[in-house]
């Protein structure tokens, strides 16, 4: 920088509009050390945004010299104060050797400063200098050198850290725990276990946290020993960081204490003692894991996540009898039972039938729904006659999940009561259930009748049946919507007669049976001769589907029929076959596509291009 | 009662949050004026604490905002700061501090001074 434009920005840093006097600012740190000075006088501009701007230059320009002459700025106003510590915190190593100058000083509040900017910057600090610290006489300062030991982590002073330990200030001790404990230092855990015990709650609170954050097995066994002789506040802390550390299966002894932490207001403590709780596998926890989740109100959706939580927790401590006692207890919340009862299903309880049977008549309907849910789980021969019971049920839920279940077990039993449940039930997704039960149950005896079924059961029929014949017979049926379905299904077969259908069917006078069997080759990658003449169909999707099963079967063989359609009056049809070349590449590929490289339609060219590229 | 502790400093804003607990109130913390500000408009506290060097924006200059804005001005303010001098004393008490505390503190002058400073109010 010049001198006449220094001197220019430093004659602006006096200038009344402050936004003149800021741009000054900014300005100077592109400048060299003669803009030091004027940039130190600006932090005490009256401007809080000239004060900002004056620190980043100072940063901006860096060194020893603005190290140097940022200090005195340490001993003014609050303002000035805090921009000399961001400064010198900022420069970093440069600051350290005017730092130690300030260790002696008179001033309280010096001393604290350097101590606090050395282990922030902790870069090139020579720590034995810092060692007298420990012995100052304010205990702010003393208390500064604990925290600054504690981010430079050097091994060397931990022995100062563990005197530090009985300071007679509660700061100074509190300060050297939070040291040790970023330290990790195994070293200090006897020390600090004795703060356990001794006067100050918070001190004990604080030791206890720190033992947590060193993973050593002495300060596991100091917090349970610690555990056994504490009040309770003090002692959830120790059992936070028993947690922290991995609390083992057998640690048993712990159980009432967590389940005290689980009634806590604090949704932290309650998550902490869930996992502990868990770990242990405390059974006697299970009821007031599944009250708290009966008692959460589900329209916030943090605690869906807290259900979920207690749900894998009760999952991992009960067993199918500690359910069971619970079941006859009456005052459990309805989502707590119902909880309860989808447990009973992941277990596989199979002694928790009856009672379930007895759920399935519950006047709760998600209780109804989970005691479905759970005997599909357990799936055992012994429910079959309560689940077809069940298929009276009011709620079509429920009645889902019994034939779901009756499917499960395979039940004969169950084949009538289920064909004569469709045969009425209003709601399609049960009549689809049933339909796939009876084809697993009895498939012959089920489709022994088909052509008499209404409409729904065809379709339902046609989506589930293997039987080859059976398909092509509804693909002729009187209902275009049957024969739809029947159509789809025909691709994935793997037989020639099939195959032969959707050929015929690709010349059928009715545009959706031609679009139904192109789109069902085109799905399951096969190719029939009639393929050849579909893709000059009058329909562009019928022209679109063909040259997909086409391109999916035997593209290489038939390139020609992709470049003709890259000249199609629909940009569907000329995408398809831009897909299609694109896949297959090539010099012909790159030919046919770069002899649209100028079509007229803006998407055309721009997908043309990108295809192009990468042949 | 609610109490916000503004300091940049981590173990100092625990052991005072340990200390306010002890006491019975139920601790807000922020790590500057500016954060405090943000803070307040979420939380409606009883007092706060605030030290006097922290950056982005200092105690003075947060007393003196919150002083002059009619939804915070009747919340009572405390100083509480490293710097046992009178000089910063009167600058804070200028400011529009209610009272102003040397560190280290205990927990019973604290909890003491949270109970006079509430009263007042």
């Amino acid at each position: 920088m010049n001198k006449a434009r220094l001197e220019k920005l430093k004659e602006s840093l006096n200038h009344t509009d402050v936004s003149r006097r800021r741009q000054a600012a900014s300005m100077l740190g592109e400048g060299d050390e003669r803009a030091i000075y004027p940039l130190i006088t600006a932090l005490f501009d009256q401007s809080l945004a000239v004060q900002d701007s004056a620190a980043q230059s100072l940063i901006k320009i860096g060194g020893a010299a603005v190290a140097y002459m940022t200090i005195p700025v340490l001993r003014k106003e609050a303002s000035q104060r805090n921009a000399a510590l961001l400064i010198l915190k900022d420069l970093g190593e440069v600051s350290v050797p005017f730092l130690y100058d300030l260790l002696k000083d008179r001033d309280d509040d010096m001393r604290k400063f350097a101590v606090d900017l050395l282990g922030d910057i902790a870069v090139g600090v020579n720590y034995e200098l810092l060692i007298p610290m420990f012995k100052d006489e304010n205990a702010n300062v003393r208390a500064a050198t604990c925290r600054t030991f504690g981010l430079l982590n050097v091994e060397e002073g931990v022995s100062h850290l563990k005197e530090a330990l009985s300071d007679s200030e509660e700061w100074v001790a509190f300060a050297a725990l939070e040291a040790l404990g970023l330290m990790e230092s195994e070293d200090g855990v006897t020390s600090i276990t004795e703060l356990c015990y001794g006067p100050s709650q918070v001190l004990k609170f604080a030791a206890f946290e720190t033992l947590g954050n060193i993973p050593s097995q002495q300060s596991k066994d100091a917090l349970i020993e610690c555990t056994k002789t504490t009040d309770f506040i003090t002692k959830s802390a120790a059992i936070k960081s028993l947690i922290r550390h991995g609390i083992e299966p057998g640690m048993a002894f712990l159980g009432s204490d967590l389940r005290v932490m689980l009634k806590n207001d604090d949704w932290e403590d309650k998550l902490t003692a869930i996992s502990g709780l868990s770990t242990i596998k405390d059974k006697d926890s299970l009821y007031n894991l599944l009250d708290l989740a009966g008692s959460l109100d589900v329209s916030y959706p943090e605690n869906e996540e807290r259900i979920i939580i207690i749900k894998n927790a009760v999952l991992n401590i009960a067993d199918c009898s500690s359910l069971l006692s619970l079941l006859d207890v009456n005052n459990l919340k309805f989502r707590g039972m119902a909880i309860l009862v989808e447990t009973l299903g992941k277990l596989k309880c199979v002694e928790a039938i009856d009672p379930l049977v007895k759920l399935l008549r519950s006047s709760l309907r998600d209780i109804r729904r989970e005691a479905a849910h759970a005997l599909v789980e357990i799936a055992d021969e012994r429910c079959v006659d309560s689940l077809i019971e069940a298929l009276s049920d009011d709620d079509g839920h429920v009645r889902k999940q019994s034939i779901y279940a009756l499917r499960k077990l395979k039940s004969k039993k169950a084949f009538l009561p289920i064909l004569d449940l469709i045969g009425k039930d209003t709601y399609e997704d049960v009549v689809d259930e049933g339909v796939k039960a009876l084809l697993s149950m009895d498939s012959s005896k089920f489709l022994h009748k088909a052509d008499s079924y209404p409409e729904n059961f065809k379709i339902y029929i046609a989506k589930y049946a293997q039987e080859t014949e059976l398909l092509l017979d509804l693909s002729k049926d009187n209902s275009k919507t049957v024969k739809m379905a029947a159509i789809s299904r025909l691709g994935s077969l793997n037989e020639e007669s099939a195959y032969n259908r959707l050929s015929e069917l690709l010349k059928d006078a009715d545009l959706e049976l031609r679009r139904s069997s192109a789109m069902a080759l085109s799905q399951y990658s096969v190719f029939v001769d009639g393929l050849l003449s579909a893709v000059r169909d009058s329909d562009m999707w019928v022209r679109f589907y063909a040259l997909k099963a086409i391109a999916a079967s035997k593209g290489a063989d038939y390139i020609g029929l992709f470049a003709e359609a890259l000249r199609d009056r629909e940009n569907l049809v000329v995408m398809g076959a831009i897909d299609a070349l694109s896949n297959l590449g090539g010099q012909d590929a790159y030919e046919a596509l770069y002899s649209i490289k100028y079509h007229s339609d803006d998407a055309i060219r721009q997908r043309v291009e990108e295809v192009l590229q990468t042949l | 009662m609610k109490i916000m502790v503004v300091d940049d400093d981590k173990t100092t804003r625990k052991i005072l949050g340990l200390y306010l607990k002890g006491g019975g109130h139920e601790p807000v913390f922020a790590e500057n004026g500016l954060d405090a500000i943000e803070k307040l408009a979420v939380n409606e506290v009883d007092l706060i604490l605030t030290d006097l060097n922290m950056p982005f924006m200092d105690g003075i200059e947060l007393t003196r905002t919150l002083k002059t804005d009619h939804s915070f001005k009747d919340i009572p303010l405390v100083m509480i700061t490293t710097e046992n001098d009178e000089a910063e004393r009167s600058k804070a008490m200028a400011a529009g501090a209610n009272g102003y505390l040397v560190k280290p503190i205990s927990a019973d002058t604290l909890n003491k001074n949270v109970k006079n400073f509430t009263k007042k109010n």
